[in-house]
């Protein structure tokens, strides 16, 4: 038994990925998570690793623009995310922007 | 954080948001997508607000700075009172970098992104101005 009706893949991928967002709606949402705090805490947990400093407000910057990218290329298909989704990623990305220029680095005055 | 620190923290703040905007938006003409930015209710609305916010840091900036070229403090053993010899170097080094900076910029960028020429040039001449001032007469904007 399936979770829901299987898509007729001979159209296409993209034709899944849009069938499965329709179905599952938090699909998108829960790529967009998980690349988010992918960069985020790969990034910094790595750069911790190399050089014993974390820059977090900087890994959270580049995060949300590799979000804003990934949504961007979402919006190109009909029903995969909607004007919120992205409203909300654009305003995520802005406020980690706002913590990057206002952070200051061990040392800094 | 000094002044200068500052003041360039929430600048660039406001360009990136206008940067993003921009982006998204003009991403979603190009290439027809189904979801616009263009479309919300808020972005469009706070992206011409920013740009127009930058203009009058500009008009701002061309205020204070003639301001600090034209201010005069008592005379002390190491300052003079007009401090004319710190005001000449900085303005015509800064107009130099402008006239060549002007070419490349519109070359590569096209008059589209204005908003950021206008903005980089009046945090540079704010800047500038606050320098000379910290050179002549001794205070830290840092």
């Amino acid at each position: 038994m399936s979770l829901y009706t299987q898509t007729n893949l001979t159209s296409g991928i993209d034709d899944a990925i849009v069938s499965t967002a329709q179905s599952v709606p938090e699909f998108p949402i829960m790529i967009l998570v998980f690349t988010y705090f992918l960069v985020l805490l790969g990034g910094s947990s790595n750069q911790k690793r190399r050089t014993g400093i974390a820059d977090y407000s900087f890994w959270g910057v580049l995060a949300g623009l590799t979000i804003i990218f990934e949504s961007l290329i979402m919006t190109l298909g009909d029903g995969i995310i909607s004007l919120t989704t992205l409203g909300i990623v654009i305003a995520v990305s802005i406020l980690n922007a706002v913590w990057f220029f206002l952070s200051k680095q061990r040392g800094e005055q | 954080m000094g002044q200068i620190k500052l003041m360039s923290s929430l600048l660039f703040i406001a360009l990136f948001v206008i940067a993003i905007t921009s982006f998204a938006v003009n991403f979603a003409n190009d290439n027809e997508t189904n979801v616009n930015l263009a479309d919300d209710s808020d972005y469009p609305t706070i992206k011409s607000d920013l740009e127009d916010d930058i203009t009058i840091f500009y008009t701002d900036a061309n205020t204070s700075t003639e301001a600090i070229s034209k201010s005069t403090i008592s005379a002390q053993t190491e300052a003079t009172e007009g401090g004319t010899a710190f005001k000449v170097g900085p303005w015509t080094t800064m107009s130099m970098v402008k006239t060549s900076i002007t070419s490349a910029y519109t070359k590569v960028f096209g008059p589209e992104f204005s908003i950021f020429f206008t903005a980089f040039f009046s945090l540079l001449a704010i800047i500038m101005g606050f320098y000379i001032y910290k050179t002549w007469a001794g205070r830290n904007p840092d």
